[in-house]
């Protein structure tokens, strides 16, 4: 069942509800692991891609898109995982992960049509994660209404060109792959983006959690038995106009900065 | 082949960067390069520890918002060479992995380049020389696109070494221990570093001057 924004909530509302998210942030203690963490965490853009690998999350850009609206899906991205991975940290905490980012993704200025955190039935013995992520973002985009279906149409399209290309890259592959593996299994974000003539973004997103007694060494284009390995899902498609994120965006880069410096202080050997 | 437009020694590093990389690029990868040893050495003071060393310096810049793309540590077989100079050896473990960085040509640019700039030399030496008998040399790049590729050379000594260490020759029998040796490629991103630039500035102060020294 896909699921609209229940609760639009006014400009205001979003700015102080982030603020209150920042208070939340700062304070966090800087833990060993989250300061290790903080780089491996962070976007690059891979030219040959044109996409960037976000820890455990890889978002494929349209070639419409402007430097400033990636930075906006990054930063939003980044934002986004970096509350709801302290608000819930827990392996068994997932679903409440997922939900946590998508009601920052809101206050973020994206207005989401998504579906709910489901177990993924495979209709076949062997399936690919790479193909699930697929499906997944693939069926977020066809229940997503009341957008421009051109714009959706684009999605689906960058999103298979991005795995295919990602194929190709075996560095970012190595680096996406690192960090989407842990011991019983792991989980990872699929997703792409488009801007229209007016500047408006358009991102639909897959999360895939799996979880598997016998963790192979790749995770992305290789076959796994279906009887192997439990998988559960949730999608998205969304829609940002820049003024909705602008008035965020200074709490969200200060928030983003200081969780960066405390880390940097931290390791340097500075109280924080 | 790897255009070349400045070398700058950074504390116990050598940087050859790409002629192709901005202002601010430079800047941002110096920087980085400067406060992950700054943060290495002071967790990890004691120079024997090659490995403890080498992972401090590459989590403090994994923190600097730095990514790992290839950490090919263990792919290098390394066999002592019977006799090496700290240059050779850094140049023919590059050849495996990173060959256009390094070849005979810049080894001699660089030799000459230090040779006259008596505060680089200076500043070199005494962080590649720990307690007169542990070396810990570091050689890399940083492309057009703020990609950094570096080697680490660590390994200790029997006799105090007097002189430049750069031109000593050093034996596999005057070795103690192992030779560590540690590489990786990494990418600064100027997008992503912009969350750092202000807190690296500020924590690495003074030492920005005293430790990043231009040789061209």
């Amino acid at each position: 069942m896909t699921e609209l924004n229940k609760d639009v909530i006014s400009a205001v509302e979003r700015f102080s509800l982030i603020a209150q998210t920042n208070e939340f942030i700062a304070a966090q203690p800087v833990l060993r692991s989250r300061s290790a963490r903080v780089g491996s965490s962070l976007p690059i853009d891979k030219d040959e891609l044109n996409a960037a690998i976000m820890g455990s999350g890889i978002a494929g850009f349209d070639a419409s898109m402007s430097k400033r609206s990636k930075r906006i899906v990054k930063n939003t991205y980044m934002y986004a995982d970096l509350v709801a991975l302290l608000k819930y940290p827990a392996p068994n905490q997932k679903e409440q992960r997922y939900n946590e980012f998508m009601r920052l993704m809101k206050l973020a200025g994206w207005f989401a049509f998504s579906q709910p955190y489901n177990r993924y039935t495979a209709t076949s013995q062997k399936l690919t994660m790479d193909n699930v992520a697929l499906s997944v973002l693939h069926t977020a985009v066809g229940a997503a209404v009341g957008q421009g279906q051109a714009a959706l149409k684009v999605l689906s399209t960058v999103a298979d060109a991005t795995m295919d290309a990602l194929k190709n890259e075996p560095q970012a592959l190595t680096l996406f792959e690192n960090n989407s593996k842990k011991a019983e299994g792991g989980n990872f974000c699929m997703s792409a983006a488009s801007q229209d003539d007016e500047g408006g973004i358009t991102l639909a997103i897959a999360a895939v959690q799996y979880l598997a007694s016998a963790q192979p060494t790749k995770v992305l284009f290789v076959e796994w038995a279906t009887s192997a390995v439990e998988i559960y899902n949730a999608g998205a498609t969304m829609h940002m106009d820049e003024e909705d994120y602008a008035m965020v965006e200074p709490l969200i880069v200060k928030a983003l900065t200081e969780q960066r410096e405390k880390a940097l202080s931290y390791e340097f050997g500075q109280s924080v | 082949m790897f255009a070349i437009s400045k070398v700058f020694v950074c504390a116990g590093a050598l940087v050859l960067v790409s002629k192709e990389l901005s202002a601010s690029g430079i800047d941002d990868s110096l920087d980085a390069l400067l406060y992950s040893q700054t943060v290495a050495s002071h967790k990890v003071p004691d120079a024997v520890e090659h490995e403890a060393w080498n992972d401090a310096n590459k989590t403090a810049l994994k923190v600097t918002g730095a990514l790992f793309f290839d950490d090919p540590v263990i792919s290098l077989p390394v066999t002592t060479p019977d006799t090496f100079t700290l240059l050779e050896l850094t140049q023919k473990l590059l050849q495996g992995w990173a060959p256009a960085v390094l070849n005979q040509q810049v080894i001699s640019n660089l030799t000459s380049q230090l040779g006259s700039n008596g505060a680089a030399l200076e500043l070199l030496q005494r962080n590649i020389l720990q307690e007169g008998k542990s070396i810990r040399f570091m050689l890399g790049s940083v492309s057009a696109e703020s990609t950094i590729t570096m080697v680490v050379i660590s390994f200790a000594v029997k006799e105090p070494i007097p002189g430049n260490v750069l031109e000593r020759r050093f034996n596999a029998e005057q070795i103690v221990g192992n030779l560590a040796v540690d590489c990786y490629k990494a990418l600064i991103d100027a997008d992503d570093y912009c969350f750092s630039r202000a807190r690296i500035l500020a924590l690495l102060g003074e030492r920005r001057e005293k430790q990043i020294i231009a040789l061209t």
